[in-house]
């Protein structure tokens, strides 16, 4: 169970997030919406434990993310970023065999253990290839195998299929809804609330979470299920939008600003 | 594999034949060459070389920026204004300014690198802060060695010159039963730091999500690397350019992990220094060259053709 208290965020004068509490039960589909500046991704760097809450707190089963050990707080969270930037280029299998790097183990064991994860992820060809010979939609793939190499309970993705192609999109929600659905507890951030609406079977849509967050506040916070969810999201980007069902799928269309 | 193993091979020969290069003078005489001036120097090149390799390697690493060197903290800046000092404070010849002048490079260099990690080891403190506040300190280190310059006699500005070409020449081991183990010490304390500093190949903050300890992994390299390169530094002068360049030769070489590029930068470091010094020995007849002016004469080149050569691929 992962406990967010009247978190509060300010970076010099700039107030980036004020009193914002809810709770992530585990196992949930837990996604924030919200217009761009908005907090979002200062929010999931709160509960990663990078940035520091100038007030309230992250608790996670009820002990401070800032009090944890390093490799405890990599057991428990792990983060995705949009797309991961790395200042030298190096081949694949180095860089998952990286990510474990929370477990106490040999080299060769880390390397082991990420060839079985490539491979299990289809992308075991990658394996000797370099990071800056990828392609957008194999970078994100790899990143994800790297997620899955350190195996944290919780899985914090900021937007994890920003600049991909529409078919890799999708190919990326499945896999993140596969994870889900095998236990893990995920924390999505992203603009995109059809991909989610496509990715998630229908009458899983009532275990789906919507926190909407506006100027670092919250906005609302209701199920996917929830009728009232098209409204809601529409005045948080102050756009006219509609509900259609296109190809057996919902889907939430935005108008011009009146 | 099989190229890493000839590499570190040819470093092997390099540094085995290398005390054997240069003039031998008087037959008689030989023994005492090769075992007072050619070995020490040799066993003195090995270390400083392959720390200031293997710190260029890591504080790339750290700082996420290739154009990072042993330097980039103001070590040496601090270095040589300690030297100067001591060259002003003992003008005489004699047992002090021998021992003087390395002791006060060395506490230059350690006041400088001291601040430096007690800076970065705290919480919210970017990298680039800590690389702007190196080039600061260097910065100011630079006007205060100019400033002592000014009012120092010739004599005294002619050795500090002269110190700042770096130089691996001695007689005898007392150097190097210092520098040695320090420098040990300190690529061990780095070598320790490998696979905390592979995980920040994404960035800080992803390496701080996979469970890196960012702060204790600032504090040990940014310590054991100012350590190795002040003693380096102090006791041999400022050697240029091979923290920064041996690194990139070895990422050419081999693109490979951060596992194989450390230590093979140091060795590369250590067999490319006891080559250049070797060089310098015997390039000119009767007269060393400095050492430092050999290793930026053929690292500089070395690195533009190599940077060229794989851009055009």
């Amino acid at each position: 169970m992962l406990h967010i208290d009247r978190l509060q965020l300010t970076l010099g004068r700039t107030v980036i997030l004020q009193d914002l509490s809810f709770q992530v039960p585990e196992g949930s589909l837990f996604v924030i919406i919200g217009p761009n500046g908005s907090g979002k991704s200062s929010l999931l760097r709160c509960i990663s434990g990078w940035n520091q809450p100038t007030d309230g707190s992250v608790l996670l089963e009820s002990r401070s993310v800032q009090l944890l050990s390093a490799k405890e707080r990599a057991a428990c969270l792990s983060f995705l970023p949009q797309r991961p930037h790395l200042s030298e280029s190096i081949p694949i299998l180095t860089l998952v065999a990286a990510a474990r790097y929370r477990f106490s183990e040999t080299h060769a064991k880390s390397r082991e253990a990420a060839l079985e994860f490539l491979q299990k992820g289809n992308i075991g060809h990658l394996q000797n290839r370099n990071w800056h010979t990828l392609s957008g939609g194999e970078a994100q793939r790899v990143a994800l195998t790297c997620m899955r190499a350190q195996d944290s309970k919780i899985w914090l993705l900021d937007e994890p299929a920003n600049h991909l192609d529409p078919a890799v999109q999708r190919e990326m929600y499945r896999d993140i809804i596969t994870e889900w659905k095998r236990g893990r507890t995920l924390i999505v951030v992203t603009h995109n609330i059809n991909l989610i609406l496509g990715a998630v079977p229908t009458d899983l849509y009532s275990k789906v979470h919507i926190l909407g967050l506006m100027s670092g506040k919250k906005a609302f916070s209701l199920c996917l299920s929830d009728p009232e969810i098209t409204d809601q999201i529409g005045s948080l980007y102050q756009l006219p939008v509609q509900r259609v069902s296109v190809f057996d799928r919902d889907h939430l269309i935005f108008g011009d600003p009146s | 594999m099989k190229r890493i193993w000839a590499v570190i091979i040819i470093c092997i020969v390099i540094v085995a034949l290398a005390p054997w290069i240069g003039s031998t003078a008087r037959i008689d005489l030989t023994n005492f060459i090769f075992w007072q001036l050619r070995a020490p120097r040799v066993l003195t090149g090995i270390a400083a070389g392959a720390t200031l390799g293997l710190t260029g390697a890591a504080f790339q690493a750290l700082f996420g920026n290739p154009l990072a060197t042993p330097s980039t903290t103001g070590t040496t800046a601090g270095a040589s204004l300690g030297a100067l000092s001591a060259l002003l404070l003992f003008p005489n010849e004699g047992w002090f300014r021998d021992a003087g002048v390395p002791f006060f490079a060395f506490v230059g260099a350690m006041a400088v690198s001291i601040p430096i990690t007690w800076m970065a080891s705290k919480r919210n403190i970017r990298m680039e802060d800590i690389l702007l506040a190196g080039i600061a300190l260097t910065l100011a280190s630079g006007a205060l060695t100019t400033g002592l310059q000014f009012q120092a006699d010739i004599a005294a500005t002619y050795r500090a010159v002269q110190w700042s070409l770096g130089s691996l020449a001695q007689v005898g081991y007392d150097v190097t039963v210092l520098l040695v183990p320090l420098c040990a010490l300190s690529c061990v304390g780095i070598l320790w730091q490998t696979r905390a500093l592979e995980t920040m190949i994404a960035g800080e903050e992803h390496a701080f999500t996979q469970g890196v300890n960012i702060q204790r992994v600032r504090t040990a390299v940014l310590f054991f690397g100012g350590l190795g390169v002040a003693v380096t530094v102090a006791w041999c002068g400022p050697i240029a350019f091979i923290g920064l360049v041996v690194p990139h030769i070895v990422r050419m070489m081999f693109n490979s992990t951060r596992r194989i590029l450390f230590p093979l930068s140091g060795v590369v470091g250590a067999a490319f220094l006891v080559l250049c010094d070797a060089i310098a020995r015997v390039i000119f007849r009767g007269q060393e060259l400095p050492v430092g002016v050999l290793t930026a004469l053929i690292g500089a080149p070395m690195l533009i053709f190599l940077v060229f050569n794989r851009s055009r691929r």
